[in-house]
């Protein structure tokens, strides 16, 4: 009878836990173009702009496989990573690892997002949703770029991105993000 | 190497069984050793789980707030589900199949958990190669089975619905998880042969115990039958001696009515007796030491005296010589934790040897002092033949007299030292000899702690002469010569006599004849003197005096038991008898229980 009782336990723990782990994030109304936006993008080079959490634990993941890509495309992207920034949060929120790995990428530029604005205009709402923009401001590429909460290694998302940067087609121009909430529980209600 | 099957260890019967029992208590000892590693390991895998899910990932964010993550609340509650059932299956069920064969399977799933929740690392998958190799520690390939099974099924299932999740993939190949499957065949085929291995060793070791055990209680049997050959030499060497050595005894009292021709003659008699006797006990003495069967009677003793005593003993011998014997008992604390009769053998073995090796008209010196330490310190110093320097490290040895013409000129076996050596350390002393060298003299130094003087309690009934009467006395002994001068003797003395050879004729004479004493052997045709004792008890009240060759601690207190009064070892002085029968008149005539005496004691008193 224990032994039933741990199998099911054990059963049990494992669907939740799977669950949680492949349970994406939510993914807003992304703009299909550049919006006003403060980054400008470079002229004649794509733009990639992660937005995220710089305390969020999934989004670890999400910075080592950006690193992965800007290694790939060898400068053909102009690179942003734009961490939210609450209003009235200290000056220590933004001294966190993940702020620090992504800055030593290179060719990434790291700025802080004040209060979501930027997150806002980009109409994303997920920890690690990377948005890729053509020379022209057009939308090429938008989601997560791990295969499930965390997890670094072959992805969707980071194919897309590569082969798109290597002017290829991509199998998906979008895809699941897996990361904590940019926008707080209030403003989703609000939205709600 | 391992070994093969022993070919000398065919075991059969009981061997067999004691090999199978020992081999099983053995992998018994292994599973639940091996039961309570895993217990440990689970317990810090948990642990360790949890603190780096909290290092890692400890709190899930929205926005500007936060809340604990919910990999925190996993590694606590999902992994306690899948390591408390195991930890304590190790706890309350160790070294059973189910146990083993769950932790197994929980061990796997574990790996399991951890591959999945590093999103398939490769290294992660190490896990399983190690705790396949941890789970072999239980020499039972049988427990790799489930947990090859769970390995298997979690990579195929998880390969083909979640490949991220166990190759960080997002699409795997089936290929994929029937290689790492063989890696893990790979890998279980060594475990195996090392388990099996592991398991032919363990039953050689099992058997070659049982054949030691058996081998040591061979032994343990041989020790025994020699220990019974040596109380019954013991027995059939003292008997023949205590009819001469009781006649003799008798003899010197009365040597003023004895011719002047025959005086020495009766004295050398008994001289040689005793030494015959001497020589017995000396060899008894050695074996029960070299067994470590010398039991001792430990009681606060007056050092002084027991030396002092010692020295008459040797009275006759140093006046034989013209030797000059010196005084100098100055030790202000001289009383000593040891057994009297013990520690007078020290002293009379070292004071014969000073006596014996040194010649006519020389000196000895018997010193005592106080230490720095507040030992008791007895020197025995002699003008004597000395010791070689190369001989000094040999004269403790048994048989060893130094030079084979020492033993030619002076006789003696050479037991007298080594039996002192050993009878000083198991008393906790400690003896040392020292000599300038051959014709030089010799000096011998024995150190006890002393302790605080015993209260002297004035004895209450004392033996006189004046108290003794005829007594109805039954003598039992199978030996004819003791049987017949025993009664000559008790008869002399106005004793009234009875005789019997055994236990039958005994108890004939006692339910008939009223007695006051049974002075029996030990060692009867048809019985024993205990038996014959007990049942004499029931026909009539009367005192026992036992006389037997057996003479160790054990047989005292078995003549106790049996009712047995006094216990004399032959071969019995006579005065010894008739010390113990003034002591039945005395307890008659002043009431109260019999005093058990032994041999040694009454040879004091007498």
């Amino acid at each position: 009878l224990f032994s039933i009782g741990w199998i099911v336990a054990v059963a049990f723990g494992s669907r939740i836990l799977l669950n949680y782990e492949t349970a994406p994030g939510r993914s807003g109304a992304v703009a299909q173009n550049w919006p006003g936006s403060r980054i400008q993008p470079t002229p004649g080079r794509a733009t990639l702009v992660m937005l995220a959490h710089p305390h969020c634990p999934c989004t670890r993941a999400s910075v080592g496989e950006l690193a992965q890509i800007m290694a790939q495309v060898q400068g053909r992207v102009a690179a942003y990573v734009l961490f939210l920034k609450p209003e009235g949060a200290g000056t220590g929120w933004g001294n966190t690892d993940l702020w620090r790995s992504a800055a030593a990428i290179p060719g990434v530029t790291v700025l802080p997002d004040g209060d979501g604005e930027e997150a806002r205009r980009f109409g994303v709402e997920t920890s690690g949703h990377t948005l890729l923009f053509d020379t022209r401001g057009r939308l090429l590429f938008s989601g997560g770029i791990t295969g499930s909460r965390g997890h670094s290694g072959d992805n969707a998302g980071r194919s897309a991105i590569v082969s798109l940067l290597n002017n290829q087609p991509a199998e998906r121009a979008q895809t699941f993000v897996f990361g904590c909430s940019l926008v707080d529980s209030k403003q989703i209600a609000d939205k709600r | 190497m391992i070994p093969g099957p022993d070919k000398n260890l065919s075991e059969n019967g009981p061997l067999a069984d004691r090999v199978e029992e020992l081999f099983e208590q053995q992998r018994q000892e292994t599973f639940r050793n091996t039961d309570k590693l895993f217990g440990r390991l689970m317990l810090v895998q948990w642990a360790v789980g949890i603190l780096f899910s909290i290092y890692l990932s400890p709190r899930t964010w929205t926005g500007p707030s936060s809340q604990i993550h919910p990999h925190v609340w996993a590694a606590i509650f999902f992994g306690g589900a899948l390591s408390i059932f195991p930890i304590w299956l190790t706890r309350a069920w160790p070294g059973r199949a189910f146990t083993r064969h769950t932790v197994a399977v929980a061990q796997m799933l574990m790996s399991a958990l951890l591959i999945g929740l590093t999103g398939g690392r490769i290294e992660t998958h190490f896990h399983v190669f190690g705790s396949l190799v941890i789970l072999s520690f239980y020499r039972d390939w049988r427990v790799l089975i489930p947990a090859t099974i769970v390995v298997g099924l979690d990579h195929f299932i998880r390969g083909v619905y979640w490949p991220y999740t166990v190759y960080g993939v997002l699409a795997a190949s089936p290929w994929r998880s029937i290689e790492h499957a063989a890696w893990v065949a790979f890998e279980n085929v060594f475990l195996v042969i090392a388990c099996l291995r592991s398991v032919r060793k363990m039953r050689f070791i099992a058997s070659r115990t049982a054949k030691l055990e058996a081998s040591e209680e061979e032994a343990r049997s041989a020790n025994r039958a020699k220990d019974r050959f040596l109380g019954v030499l013991s027995h059939e060497l003292r008997s023949p001696l205590t009819p001469v050595l009781a006649v003799v005894s008798y003899l010197v009292k009365q040597t003023s009515q004895l011719p002047s021709e025959l005086r020495n003659e009766v004295e050398m008699i008994r001289r040689n007796i005793e030494l015959e006797t001497r020589l017995i006990d000396d060899l008894l003495d050695i074996t029960r030491i070299s067994n470590g069967k010398l039991e001792l009677a430990l009681e606060a003793t007056d050092a002084h005296l027991a030396v002092r005593d010692a020295a008459d003993i040797c009275a006759q011998d140093i006046r034989t010589k013209n030797l000059a014997v010196e005084w100098d008992l100055t030790a202000s604390d001289h009383w000593v934790m040891a057994d009297p009769v013990r520690l007078q053998q020290i002293y009379w073995n070292i004071l014969t040897n000073a006596v014996k090796f040194t010649p006519a008209d020389g000196s000895i010196l018997l010193r005592s002092r106080n230490d720095a330490q507040g030992n008791f310190v007895l020197e025995i110093e002699d003008t004597g033949i000395g010791i070689e320097p190369e001989a000094r490290d040999h004269i403790f040895d048994a048989f060893e007299q130094g030079e084979r013409s020492i033993t030619r000129e002076f006789g003696g076996l050479g037991l007298g030292l080594a039996i002192s050596k050993s009878l000083v350390h198991s008393h906790g002393g400690c003896l040392v000899a020292s000599s300038a060298g051959k014709n030089a003299g010799a000096t011998f130094t024995i150190t006890f702690k002393a302790v605080a003087p015993e209260r002297i309690v004035p004895a209450t009934h004392p033996i006189s002469p004046k108290q003794e009467r005829a007594l109805r006395i039954l003598v039992v002994d199978d030996h004819a010569d003791t049987r017949r001068v025993l009664a000559n003797l008790l008869r002399a003395r106005g004793h009234e006599i009875f005789t019997a050879v055994n236990v039958a004729t005994g108890l004939e004479v006692l339910s008939r004849e009223s007695v006051d004493v049974l002075l029996s052997d030990i060692g009867l045709p048809d019985g024993t003197g205990y038996g014959l004792m007990e049942r004499a008890k029931v026909l009539q009240p009367l005192t026992g005096i036992a006389i037997s060759g057996f003479g160790t601690a054990e047989d005292v207190a078995r003549a106790i038991e049996a009712g047995f009064a006094h216990h004399l070892v032959k071969p019995v002085n006579f005065n010894q008898v008739e010390v113990a029968l003034s002591r039945v008149m005395s307890k008659r005539a002043f009431g109260g229980d019999p005093v058990v005496e032994t041999s040694d004691e009454l040879q004091q008193a007498s």
